[in-house]
């Protein structure tokens, strides 16, 4: 039972979901509960497979169909045919951020979206969601890739549009789902420039045997620059307000982690398909890194200016969360300028911190910012309306998550005790010795961000109590608020004990991302 | 010489479909040029996977590696996967564009912002 | 091992301790929560006109905010050119988007060309 972990965690969601329906015909509650039990057992299998990895140390390594789960190669061959599941650091790393984020939307989300005859298929979209995410995570298997990221796309894009009478939700979900398509497309055209050339799927494979023509850097152009535009990276993050700012906030809260699947997915085939060169002729590591760089610093920038000046408090949040994957952009490209060094002196003394600077900011932004959008949806549940002008005097009659907003804020700006000063300083730190102006730009953007969460916290939370203008008065379920409880205790978690959380997850994430230094 | 005009028409539609995503304003226009970039695709992707003469990977034992040319059947159950994925996309974004146009009365993505001014 | 050993060994120094962060930010608030008259003016009554927002000439005390809008406004203004051109990037229309991923596509394919990725 505990080899198979690795395919149960994808097939138990999976299963689950369509099985809801059926539950659902008894109770609702009784789906509640089965959806809710569901999501938990993958969060638990998550934890059982980290504590697995750890153990042993090397990756693990599930074939499918073979007659032992570890037999790689078939018989007589000496290429992998069957699909294969592969989990390193990184992967647990994004299994484990999507896994619980996926949980605390869903407990979010059971009384904040009405019980109605569609909140069956809001349930069963999530948890596809949750198999598009983990299966994106866990594959070695380019045609696997592929599949669950068009899971991953379908689904959410239906969930933006959830409330489809909203004047442009179905819109922002023909947007989504428009650019997911395109995307999926464009990495299918590499698909085939490496399949063409090797005969594999196998990610492993291909980069054993990998040559380095120009075909394959045009396939990775195709693959890596679709996958950067789901991840919301500048030029190419137009679309993020938009589809972030029409859906549900759990959705929202779910997507964010949809999008840091998307990043997971440059990373991975940037450096598990391409990178740890094995010849001499590869890729320009230094010209990669400063586009990326460059491109880091270009989503801060722009993503904190637009969000200052928005007074849509989701359009707001969306944009920084462009600005944020600004930030894994830049701890990441830095490590990547530095990685070809001669010597390696230089990627020891600073570019792995900036590298495990940005890793760990994924996992803390997803927290932050998830943690925010709730909060969000408290506002649009209370004023039934997104526009900060229409807001004020929420501090007067929703405690918690008044406090939730200023945790969530405070980590987003980079302020300690909470997770956003944990990563941050590590980028700061790091990127000063490669490069200081690049780090007063980083902190010149957290400036700004602050900024602008106080003017979300001006206006939605101070100023006199009004009750003309609140929609909905009841007291909060209590679902509501331990969900956004269990995100504002992460946060701080995270950011009280920022060292166990590096040296147990973000140590053997960049170590499964970058084997060879 | 075959193979040469299957690569041309593939990126033809390629190039035709993404010229329309690119240009085309009506909702409905788009999914349509989205779909013959998915043709393109497909038609790419099995004229890429196929070897001339090769035989299809069924043995009873091992046979020698050196010369044999095989046609795996992945490349074509990925773009079977990829034919299905396509319709449920369509199906998904024409809903979308129905329900637009019930909200909003237009097609036109010029009319369709869903974006107010900043000031 | 003693706290004060845990504090300045096994953690980067004081300079970032999450722990004394932390017993600094309790000892702070239990000033606050136990001794908060401290800090508080003494001359404030509750349920007085006092307590009422001051605002000379309009009276409505609901539209008296200064609106969230209106917060950066200086800003804004200073960055006109900036903001001119961002805003019309971000305009919602679909086609600029899908514009944007073949220009990025088709400048990486060009810096493989010359060479220099």
């Amino acid at each position: 039972m505990i080899e198979h972990l690795p395919i149960l965690a994808i097939t138990v969601p999976l299963f689950a979901a369509f099985l809801l329906p059926i539950i659902e015909k008894a109770h609702f509650r009784a789906r509640n509960a089965a959806a809710l039990l569901a999501i938990l057992s993958v969060n638990v299998m998550v934890v059982l497979l980290a504590l697995r990895l750890s153990r042993e140390g090397a990756p693990l390594v599930y074939v499918l169909g073979a007659q032992s789960p570890a037999q790689i190669l078939p018989q007589g061959l000496d290429f992998p045919i069957r699909i294969m599941l592969k989990i390193d650091g990184f992967s647990i790393f994004m299994a484990l951020t999507s896994a619980v984020v996926v949980l605390v939307s869903y407990v979010y989300s059971m009384k904040y979206v009405p019980e109605d005859p569609r909140k069956n298929y809001y349930t069963i979209l999530l948890m596809l969601m949750l198999v598009g995410m983990l299966g994106l995570e866990f594959t070695n298997d380019l045609f696997n890739f592929f599949v669950f990221l068009e899971i991953l796309s379908i689904s959410s894009s239906a969930l933006v549009s959830y409330s489809y009478n909203r004047k442009f939700s179905p819109y922002a979900g023909y947007k989504y789902m428009m650019i997911s398509a395109v995307a999926t497309s464009f990495l299918l055209i590499g698909i085939a420039f490496f399949y063409s050339q090797y005969g594999s799927f196998n990610i492993e494979y291909l980069h054993g045997v990998i040559r380095f023509t120009l075909l394959d850097k045009i396939a990775l152009i195709f693959m890596v620059v679709p996958l950067a535009m789901k991840a919301g990276a500048i030029p190419m993050h137009m679309w993020v307000p938009d589809a972030y700012s029409e859906a549900p906030a759990p959705v929202t809260a779910a997507l964010v982690s949809a999008s840091q699947a998307s990043l997971y997915g440059v990373f991975r085939l940037s450096f598990s398909l391409f990178g740890n060169p094995v010849s001499d002729v590869t890729l320009n590591y230094h010209t990669l890194g400063w586009i990326i760089i460059v491109l880091g610093v270009l989503s801060m920038f722009v993503g904190v200016t637009m969000a200052l000046v928005q007074h849509d408090v989701k359009r707001l949040m969306a944009y920084h969360a462009i600005s944020q994957t600004g930030y894994m952009l830049l701890g990441v490209g830095v490590g990547v300028v530095v990685y070809m060094d001669p010597g390696g002196a230089a990627y020891a003394a600073f570019g792995r911190d900036a590298m495990m600077g940005g890793i760990f900011h994924i996992m803390n932004h997803a927290f932050y910012k998830g943690l925010l959008f709730l909060t969000s949806g408290v506002m649009v549940l209370r004023f039934g309306t997104r526009d900060l002008n229409k807001m004020m005097g929420m501090a007067h009659r929703d405690t918690f998550t008044t406090l939730c907003f200023i945790a969530g804020a405070l980590a987003i700006s980079g302020v300690p005790p909470f997770n956003g000063f944990a990563s941050k300083i590590l980028i700061y730190e790091s990127v000063y010795r490669f490069s200081p102006i690049l780090a007063i730009i980083a902190m010149f953007v957290s400036v700004l961000t602050l900024a602008s969460f106080l003017k979300v916290f001006y206006g939605a939370f101070l100023g006199p109590r009004n009750e003309d203008i609140i929609v909905i008065d009841e007291p909060l379920p209590a679902t509501v608020t331990a969900a956004m409880g269990v995100f504002c205790f992460l946060v701080l978690a995270m950011g009280l004990f920022p060292g166990e959380v590096l040296k147990y997850l973000v140590e053997p994430a960049v170590a499964g991302l970058v084997p060879g230094r | 010489m075959s193979n040469f005009f299957l690569y041309l028409t593939s990126i033809l539609l390629i190039m035709a479909g993404l010229a329309a995503i690119l240009y085309k304003r009506n909702l409905i226009k788009i999914v349509i040029a989205l779909n013959i970039l998915e043709a393109g695709v497909n038609l790419l992707f099995i004229t890429l996977g196929y070897r001339p003469g090769g035989t299809a990977p069924i043995f009873t034992m091992a046979p020698e590696l050196e010369g044999l040319s095989m046609v795996l059947p992945t490349p074509q159950a990925l773009i079977l996967t990829n034919i299905v994925i396509g319709f449920a996309t369509t199906a998904l974004m024409l809903t979308f564009a129905v329900l637009t146009h019930r909200h909003n009365d237009t097609m036109d993505i010029r009319n369709l912002r869903g974006v107010e001014s900043n000031d | 091992m003693t706290a004060h050993e845990y504090i300045w060994k096994t953690m980067p120094g004081i300079h970032w301790n999450p722990l004394v962060l932390l017993a600094l930010f309790i000892i702070i608030a239990l000033l606050i929560a136990f001794a908060g008259k401290l800090f508080f003016r003494a001359d404030y009554h509750k349920g007085t006109d006092q307590v009422k927002p001051f605002n000379s000439g309009n009276l409505d005390e609901i539209d008296y905010n200064v609106k969230s809008s209106n917060l950066y406004w200086g800003f804004r203004k200073a960055l006109d050119f900036y903001y001119r051109g961002v805003d019309s990037l971000h305009n919602g229309d679909l086609n600029d988007y899908m514009k944007w991923l073949a220009f990025t596509v088709s400048i990486c394919l060009l810096l493989i060309g010359g060479g220099l990725l």
